[in-house]
């Protein structure tokens, strides 16, 4: 090739698309006139000729075997992919990754954006909750605190100590059914052992005694080896009875208290020889509260609140059996106020007003409950995504085929 | 693959070897063991010049084939050799960079003990017979052996340039498909392969045949 008069050989490159004919018409003849001009450029033409007939010659090597898989090849591809399947793996990395990274976004605004009030409706939810398990507990508890005049002189005699964890109790909705239940368990077996015990020996008692009082003198004849015991069924007595008990002083407030007391303190000193099941049940708790009321250490647990059940069952009238429950709620802070009047004590009852009323209206339960289902929706698409794209990623760094 | 498909599952060339059927990106059906059937030769003449190992051959074009059939769904459908070529030069970079670094001295060939004479260990000498004269068989295998060592002397990707357009008939164009590279890289690294080619074999001319013998 001639430039400026001056030869300049062939590209090598153009000489190998000249071999392969691969040049324009053009381009060929301009070779053609090069190559017959140059001897060079020819020497170099005829060189590349040879070397390429020498590897187009080169004899082909037979596979020595056939590489035909087998009918049920391996198992862990899916080769006979649907359309749709293929369609979605022929989508972009980049695509997936938006699209994880929208939803994330869209699932922390749902998250963020409505937290306070999620959180109030939750407060609200909850509570309702609450006062829906409240009204099974109330009907229990009602009867108690209106039970509260049969039982000022309890309120009184009790240790003042021993009211706080009972009002913590009618203060907290959870803690209350659970005492409820206690105390209704004891008053059924107050009142399954009555009528057996009643009947055999009320010898020592006129018969005009009233059922409460037979029931005591029941009680007593329990513990039949006591005399004091005997003596607290007759009314004029009750304080020497109860003197006579040592281990039982604080029961000298009231006459009701003291024929409660007389009937604890009786098996006091022979606490361990009391032979019936009813004696083990009633007087034991009994017992150990007198010790606990003379002495300053208040019971800790709401256990003992049901063992002060017996007490009001001393209560002159006969039907004041089922209020027995009095435990709970009477026990109250000011034992002065619960004295005074029944409705008092009925005013300090579980106050509703911390328990907020049901104010959750129906619109605000559903709009939670859709948010809830946003929510829900927004992060099973993050999560669905994101496992998409880990996917997506890992079959892309395979070695490309 | 935009013309009728050869390869569809129940044609006629499917009858020697159990279906295999398999579905490209677009949903296209194809007969895998078809297509295998079809692309072997090539392939394992390309790994066993890539390789200069007929085992490593052997395991490079299996090798090449399952992950292809692994792979056949991102198949596009388009260029079908190039893209089975590709997979097998892929392979084959991955042996020889394998090799490279657990080096090894090859025994070959390996002697015939005569266990099984109806199916002879294969081996670089072990050629199908072409009916040729003793000397004709040796001077071409003279010849054989001198291009393959010449053709070992250059880089790889050059080697796998001109094996797929010099030895197997690709175009550039599907050369370049299979390389995953432009067409100018592809006649650059033909036209650099040749002349380094010409000048390995101008220096063992001796051993070269008279009519392949060239004179500076």
């Amino acid at each position: 090739m001639w430039i400026f008069g001056k030869h300049r050989h062939i590209n090598p490159d153009t000489l190998s698309e000249y071999l392969d004919d691969r040049l324009s018409l053009r381009d060929q003849a301009r070779v053609d006139r090069a190559v017959a001009a140059c001897t060079h450029c020819q020497a170099e033409l005829e060189s590349r000729r040879v070397t390429l007939s020498l590897l187009r010659e080169l004899p082909p090597v037979l596979p020595p075997r056939s590489f035909t898989l087998p009918a049920p090849p391996l198992a862990e591809p899916s080769p006979a992919a649907s359309p749709a399947t293929s369609r979605l793996a022929a989508l972009p990395t980049w695509a997936y990754a938006t699209a994880a990274t929208m939803a994330a976004i869209a699932l922390a605004f749902l998250l963020l954006v409505d937290t306070p009030g999620l959180t109030t409706q939750q407060n609200d939810f909850t509570d309702q909750d609450a006062i829906a398990a409240l009204p099974q507990a109330e009907p229990a508890t009602r009867p108690a605190a209106q039970s509260q005049p049969a039982a000022p002189a309890e309120s009184m005699a009790a240790p003042a100590a021993m009211a706080e964890p009972q009002s913590e109790q009618a203060f907290t909705p959870e803690a209350e059914p659970a005492p409820t239940r206690i105390v209704a368990m004891v008053e059924k077996e107050v009142i399954r052992e009555v009528p057996v015990e009643v009947t055999p020996e009320s010898a020592g008692v006129a018969s005009s005694e009233p059922a409460s009082v037979s029931a005591m003198d029941s009680i007593s004849t329990d513990h039949s080896a006591a005399p004091a015991a005997a003596e607290s069924v007759s009314q004029p007595a009750p304080a020497p009875a109860a003197a006579s008990a040592p281990s039982a002083p604080a029961a000298t407030a009231t006459p009701p208290t003291a024929q409660a007391e007389a009937t604890a303190a009786a098996p006091g000193p022979q606490g361990p020889a009391g032979p019936s099941g009813y004696a083990n049940g009633v007087t034991e708790p009994r017992g150990a509260t007198g010790q606990q009321g003379t002495s300053d250490e208040p019971p800790p647990t709401p256990i003992p609140t049901p063992t002060a059940t017996p007490l009001p069952t001393v209560t002159p009238t006969p039907t004041a059996a089922p209020p027995t429950v009095t435990p709970t709620p009477p026990l109250d802070t000011d034992a002065a106020t619960g004295m005074a009047s029944g409705g008092v004590a009925d005013s300090a009852m579980p106050p509703p007003a911390k328990i907020a009323p049901p104010a959750m209206s129906e619109p605000a339960a559903d709009r939670k409950i859709t948010l809830r289902l946003i929510q829900g929706i927004a992060a099973a698409l993050t999560i669905a995504l994101l496992i998409a794209l880990i996917l997506k990623l890992r079959r892309n760094r395979r070695p490309s085929h | 693959m935009t013309a009728a498909n050869p390869f569809q599952p129940g044609n006629p060339n499917c009858a020697g070897h159990a279906p295999l059927p398999v579905h490209d990106r677009g949903g296209n059906a194809y007969c895998f063991n078809c297509i295998i059937e079809h692309f072997q030769s090539p392939a394992y003449n390309l790994a066993r010049r890539m390789l200069n190992d007929w085992a490593l051959a052997e395991d490079a074009v299996q090798d090449s084939f399952i992950a292809g059939y692994r792979a056949f769904p991102q198949f596009r459908g388009d260029n079908l050799p190039a893209w089975i070529m590709r997979i097998v030069a892929n392979t084959c970079r991955d042996a020889l960079r394998a090799r490279r670094a657990r080096p090894a001295v090859p025994l070959d060939p390996l002697p015939d003990l005569g266990d099984n004479p109806g199916n002879p260990i294969p081996s670089a000498v072990n050629l199908p017979s072409t009916a040729e004269t003793p000397e004709q068989h040796a001077e071409r295998s003279e010849l054989r052996r001198a291009i393959e060592a010449g053709l070992a002397t250059l880089p790889t990707e050059r080697r796998l340039t001109i094996l797929l357009v010099d030895v197997q008939g690709f175009s550039y164009e599907d050369a370049a498909a299979a390389l995953n590279c432009s067409l100018g890289t592809v006649k650059s690294r033909l036209s650099r392969g040749r002349s380094e080619l010409r000048d390995y074999l101008r220096a063992a001319g001796e051993l070269l045949p008279a009519p392949f013998r060239q004179d500076d």
